[in-house]
């Protein structure tokens, strides 16, 4: 064991010390996962946009006036039916059930849903306390959301009271409307039987100072219900719905550093794969030869060394993730285990790449050759959650694309121990075979 | 100590080594001369079990396995290349052979302070070998080889391309290695070396080895007879009674005793403008015995 230490140390040790591999090994990794975490959403997952479901309970024009009005605020998105071929312009929204919307946000699907109760459209009046005394007629809107999302939920609540105001100020400046309204209460009082002829009368004039006020009114510029001492509680009930952790990406890095690990462990297998040239051309492998190791030591120091690295790599990787990006992991367990995994097989393909040449240029060449392929379509470019089908059928044939599976899994994808299983013995298969058949032709090849 | 039985090599269709036999006794230093291409590295590599013999057998005292941990812990190699570490230090290059070679601890620690200072590199320990100049890399690839304190030492070329002053050291280790006792293989294509540094010597070329034994009795088998030339002032005296070639004012005597040749020249009053002898070395020995000169090779 002594002697493999050894081995693995020094080369660990040369690692360290050469900066052109540090550079690919870790740098380069970072850069790429900095650069494209940023362009891609960048740390949260703030609202630029907040897809929202909004639950019509009521299906009346108002509520469709106020789903528009939130639509049309560039902070929000109220999903859309998609039109039937051939049709353009805005469809209807859609109108989940409550049970629905609340899944939906659960998985992550929605920031947040808005139920619209039942009753809405009738008495808009209503939803400022104006039910009557038992207040039985109260209604008031509910918005389902993670309690984590604090900035999400006081802005979502802004732009729903600023959305209700202008679609029911929208409603009362609808001149036609209004009037046909008042002219059928006007009706019902004519026609009420348990008035008598003085109310009748007065209730008449009302409604016909009303109609008046309507005709006269001119829109002011107070929007916001607190300006007018409405108390937005009564009308905005907000409701905890706590977010299942573990199928959805909390943040664009969670996809990027997964993808910037296995760059650098492609590096760390370059490097080690050129180290292992270089101790035959450089004549120490004659003194490794020479020395009282077998020739298993000599490879399983050579594979202690690599596997070091590429958790060194991982490991720093992470921390920077984890430290100024507020990365997190689903299971710190099953991550680790998703590591140890990919670093077996990357100390694996270290082994067969290192073998594929006799020169470092001849190493260096075929493994970019054989890698950058595999890294292309195993997700190292285009993230996995966004293949198209025939590139995530084809990824399965990477070992990058099940060590980005396992790492993910362990992040944000929620694997359950089950599920972590099949990238990780794929991994560790491809790791074992890969060493096997390097171990095989250095052992043939080393005189 | 080392016992080679018949050795023989092929790499493809090159005969790199045919047919070797040689024994090397505790405490002796035996060197291998011979041209580049000789078959001197091939030869070494399978007395340390680096290769293995295609026939013929290696014997390290009782032990017929060269590969064999407990064997190799006995032998120190010095490779013809720099087999070094460019981007360690000379420290970490001596730590990380010994812990090869079993050392750890303050044994390791001592010993790696006792191959520093052996080479001359204490004060540069800390230094990456890579600022080493040509003569301490070859010191410290000596060092490295002796860092676990091996009873048999071998030294593939080790003063192959450096100065006269690192090759001096050299040779000074290597002879306080001798007076300690350690077995000694060392090949070169330099005579001089192995004239001071060997007690026997085998001339080998081909992959073969031409003749093996003490240099006295090589020069003497082989060398030939010493060349006396002059350069005469004036004619040569009738009766000279020398066994000589006149060419011009130039004679040439080949003779087993030159100094008796010279004195013989001076009693007939032979005027003499200039002198040289010429006595048989290990470079006639290798012409006689290849038809070619070993610097030429």
């Amino acid at each position: 064991m002594r002697a493999i230490t050894a081995i693995a140390t020094k080369d660990v040790r040369m690692l360290m010390r050469d900066k052109m591999a540090l550079f690919w090994v870790f740098a380069f990794p970072l850069m790429f996962a900095l650069f494209f975490g940023s362009l891609f959403g960048g740390g949260d997952d703030l609202p630029g946009s907040v897809t929202i479901a909004v639950v019509d309970e009521d299906g009346s024009q108002l509520s469709q006036a106020f789903m528009e009005q939130l639509d049309s605020n560039d902070a929000i998105v109220v999903p859309r039916i998609e039109l039937p071929e051939g049709e353009t312009g805005k469809g209807a929204f859609e109108t989940p059930t409550l049970e629905a919307a609340r899944e939906g946000v659960q998985k992550g699907r929605h920031i947040a849903y808005l139920r619209i109760p039942q009753g809405f459209g009738d008495n808009p009046f209503a939803i400022f306390g104006a039910g009557g005394d038992s207040g039985e007629d109260n209604v008031s809107l509910e918005v389902g959301i993670d309690p984590r999302r604090k900035a999400e939920a006081g802005m979502l609540q802004g732009v729903v009271i600023q959305a209700l105001f202008s679609s029911l100020q929208s409603q009362f400046l609808d001149t036609e409307l209004m009037q046909g309204e008042i002219e059928e209460m006007r009706a019902q009082i004519a026609a009420a039987p348990d008035l008598d002829d003085g109310q009748k009368s007065a209730l008449d004039q009302f409604m016909g100072s009303l109609d008046t006020f309507l005709l006269d009114f001119e829109p002011g510029s107070s929007e916001d219900g607190a300006a007018v001492g409405l108390d937005m509680s009564q009308m905005l009930n907000v409701v905890e719905v706590a977010r299942e952790r573990g199928n959805q990406p909390r943040s664009a890095f969670e996809i990027s550093f997964p993808q910037a690990l296995v760059w650098g462990l492609m590096s760390v297998a370059m490097a080690f794969a050129i180290t292992m040239v270089r101790e035959r051309t450089s004549g120490t492998l004659l003194r490794l030869q020479m020395a009282p190791i077998s020739t298993a030591q000599l490879l399983a120091g050579k594979a202690l060394a690599c596997f070091t690295a590429s958790m060194g790599t991982m490991t720093l990787l992470m921390s920077v993730a984890v430290i100024a990006l507020g990365v997190r992991f689903d299971s710190f367990g099953l991550f680790l285990l998703a590591m140890v995994c990919t670093a077996l097989c990357f100390t694996g393909i270290t082994m067969l790449v290192s073998v594929m040449g006799k020169t470092e240029s001849a190493v260096s060449g075929a493994a970019w050759g054989m890698m950058m392929p595999f890294a292309m379509v195993g997700g190292g470019m285009i993230p996995l959650i966004a293949m198209p089908g025939w590139l995530a059928a084809l990824s399965d044939f990477s070992p990058f694309k099940w060590a980005i599976l396992a790492v993910e899994g362990g992040l944000w994808r929620g694997f359950s121990l089950a599920e972590m299983t099949t990238p990780c013995l794929v991994l560790i298969a491809i790791g074992v075979v890969a060493f096997t058949t390097g171990a095989f032709i250095f052992n043939r090849t080393k005189s | 100590m080392i016992k080679a039985r018949a050795l023989s090599k092929r790499f493809g269709k090159l005969l790199a080594v045919d047919d070797v036999s040689l024994e090397i006794h505790k405490g002796e230093a035996l060197g291998l001369l011979g041209p580049n291409g000789a078959g001197k590295t091939t030869t070494i590599s399978m007395l340390c079990g680096a290769l293995v013999p295609d026939e013929g057998e290696v014997m390290l005292g009782e032990e017929s396995d060269p590969t064999r941990a407990e064997v190799r812990r006995k032998i120190g190699v010095a490779p013809q290349g720099l087999a070094l570490y460019e981007e360690l230090t000379g420290e970490e290059n001596l730590r990380t052979f010994g812990a090869l070679y079993g050392l750890a601890g303050g044994h390791l620690t001592s010993r790696t302070e006792h191959a520093l200072e052996f080479a001359g590199l204490s004060d540069r320990r800390k230094d990456r070998v890579k600022t080493y100049s040509g003569g301490m890399k070859r010191r410290l690839n000596l060092a490295c080889a002796l860092v676990h304190e091996p009873s048999v030492l071998i030294c593939d070329e080790p003063t192959v391309g450096i100065d006269p002053q690192s090759r001096n050291h050299i040779f000074d280790c290597i002879e306080a290695l001798r007076s300690q006792g350690t077995t000694l293989l060392y090949t070169t294509h330099y005579m001089e070396e192995a004239q001071r540094l060997c007690d026997r010597v085998a001339i080998m070329d081909h992959g073969k080895i031409m003749a093996l034994d003490t240099v006295d009795a090589l020069i003497d088998r082989y060398g030939g007879k010493s060349v006396v030339r002059a350069q005469l002032a004036g004619a040569l005296p009738a009766d000279l009674d020398l066994e000589a070639e006149v060419s011009g004012d130039t004679i040439r005597i080949d003779t087993d005793a030159p100094f008796e040749a010279v004195a013989r020249l001076g009693r007939k009053d032979v005027a003499i403008t200039s002198l040289r002898i010429d006595r048989p070395d290990l470079e006639r020995v290798f012409l006689q015995l290849t038809g070619r000169s070993l610097r030429d090779s």
